[in-house]
Formats: structure tokens, sequence, C-alpha cells
């Protein structure tokens, strides 16, 4: 008895893997872990936590053996994983805080100095969780409202509106900062 | 606060987001730009957030898909596994129930004068209720019992 029930456990992480099998995570992962990544180290402002909640989020994202439509569908399913995770990390009180990502160390390519993304960050903190996702979903990933409202779990109808005070208090924190 | 966001916005957006802003931007959206607030509040907030996620694409050390596809194999092996134990573990102790049970009624089947032998030990006071009480025990002890090991292998 204990083989075949240990047999079907098996057979269920077979059954499991099947919405999406190696080369298919494999080029999604590399299509989507960055920008989730950024995602995640911008909202909660720690990148180790980021890195933890990075593979917890394509762990969940396979044990859900959902068949999705299309790409665009996967990938807002990961940002909606991703966005309970770090609510789940907020809830058990652990440690999420922003501080300049990249400020402390050397070594970026872009044009931003490390003072203006410091400034970014400060701007970012005083931000609820919720508008910082918010902004980062619509400017960054591109979503629409209805994705942001999926996402986050709001009504899509108050999503324009909450997106553009988060963004006029972001800007206003920016001019102020610099 | 109102949202009064301008109807250009989407078209500003999609530049910004391609990064052709502000060079390959035509004059007349730039100028736009300069003077809408709304507008120029989205590019302010989006080339900062733009410009964070590049450095932060270049920061971010992260493991190798092969080895992210590994290890999640091996997660769910192992909680599949351990599903699996939880299982046996039920149905083991709910086996060991059953059989505590058949012994019970076996001995009190066969045995007739056995619970007199523990009544006796107890108070006088308490020998009128400890039939009742034993079985009551015996019934918590014998239904209790799997449901506690599979609790217990949960949490662990």
């Amino acid at each position: 008895m204990r083989t075949r029930l240990l047999a079907r456990a098996e057979a269920r992480v077979e059954a499991r893997r099947d919405p999406m099998d190696e080369d298919a995570f494999r080029g999604f992962y590399e299509r989507t872990s960055r920008p989730l990544w950024a995602y995640l180290a911008r909202c909660t402002g720690e990148r180790h936590l980021a890195d933890d909640l990075l593979q917890e989020t394509y762990y969940r994202l396979l044990r859900t053996s959902g068949n999705y439509a299309d790409e665009a569908h996967r990938r807002n399913a990961l940002f909606r994983i991703a966005t309970n995770l770090m609510a789940d990390a907020r809830r058990h009180d652990r440690r999420v805080r922003l501080t300049p990502l990249g400020a402390d160390e050397g070594g970026t390519t872009v044009d931003r100095t490390p003072a203006e993304r410091t400034d970014l960050a400060r701007a970012m903190a005083k931000l609820r969780p919720a508008q910082r996702k918010m902004v980062w979903l619509a400017y960054v990933q591109g979503a629409s409202h209805a994705e942001i409202a999926a996402t986050l779990g709001l009504k899509a109808a108050s999503i324009r509106l909450l997106l553009f005070r988060a963004r006029k208090q972001l800007a206003g924190f920016l001019r102020s900062d610099a | 606060m109102s949202a009064d966001a301008c109807p250009r916005e989407p078209e500003v957006l999609e530049i910004l987001r391609s990064g052709a802003w502000p060079a390959a931007c035509d004059e007349e959206l730039r100028a736009h730009s300069s003077t809408c607030s709304s507008c120029r509040d989205l590019v302010e907030v989006a080339t900062a957030l733009l410009e964070d996620r590049e450095a932060s694409n270049h920061e971010a050390a992260l493991p190798g898909s092969g080895v992210v596809w590994w290890k999640m194999q091996m997660r769910l092996r192992q909680e599949a596994v351990q599903s699996a134990r939880r299982t046996l573990l039920l149905v083991q102790a709910c086996a060991l129930s059953i059989a505590g049970g058949l012994a019970l009624l076996m001995l009190h089947l066969f045995v007739p004068g056995w619970t007199s032998l523990i009544v006796s030990a107890l108070p006088a006071s308490a020998r009128g209720v400890a039939p009742a009480l034993l079985g009551l025990l015996a019934c918590i002890v014998l239904a209790g019992a799997p449901l506690a090991a599979y609790l217990a292998s949960r949490k662990s």
C-alpha cells in the first residue's frame, strides 16, 4: 500500500508538470524573471527577500497547474502570485522597507546616478504598498487597469483614480526630494 | 482629487516605454507634455521607474532557469511524497484505532468482569459513573488518536 501511495504521489507530480514542460518553463523564466525580480525588489525594498519571493512565486505558479490561454495570462498570474506573496510577507512581519537598490554598489550602467535612484527609493517609500505596486505595474509593466485590478484584488473602476493619485503623489515626492 | 487625466497619456506612455523619449518623440508632443501637468507627472514618474527597472535588471543575480526548474521539481516531488506519507499515517492510525476498539469489544464479550477490576480500584463516590466515563474515554482516545496524529504530521 505504501508503494502504491507513493507511486500515486509521483504520478501527481508528473500530471502537474503537464501544463508547462521544462522547455516552456525555461523560456518563460528567461523572459519574466528579471522584470519580476525588479518588481519584487522595488516594492519590498529588500533584494534578499526579492530573491526568496522570486523562487517562491515560480514554485506557486507551477503548483497551481493552471491552463492559461496565453503567455500574457500566465504573466499576469505570475505577478498576482508575487503580489500576494509580498502581502503575506508583510503580514508575517517580515522586514519590508525600501532601501535604495543599487545605491550602495558601483557598476550600474544606467543614466541615473545613485543619488537619483536614492531619491526614487525614498519617494517610493512614502507611497503605500498598494500604490507602489500600482505605479510599477502600470508604468513599468504596461499593465492595463483591468490587469492591475486583478493583480491587486481591487475593483477595475477604481484603478484610474487610485493610479492618478499615486502618480501625482510620487511626482510630488520626486520633485521635493530633488 | 479628481482623475482629470490627459487623453494623450497613453501616447506619451507608449513612447516612454519604447525608449524613444525624448529623442525620437515629435516636437509637438514634447511641447504638450511640458505644458500639461498630467503628462508632466507621467513623464517624470515613468522615466524614473523605467530607468530604475533598467538598473535593477543589471543588479539582479538570478539563478539559471535549469537550476530553478530542477529545484521546483524536487520540491514538488518532496511535497507530494509528504502528502502521501500523511495519508498513510492517517490510514495506519485509523487501522490501529479500529484494532484497539475491536480488542476492547472482544474483552467486553469474552471477559465479562474486566471493568469491575478497574471500577473497584476507584473511590466509592466515583464508582457509579465509572463505566460510562471509561467508555467515553475509550471513544475519545480511539477517535481522537488518528486525527491528532494526522494534524501533528501536518504541522511538522
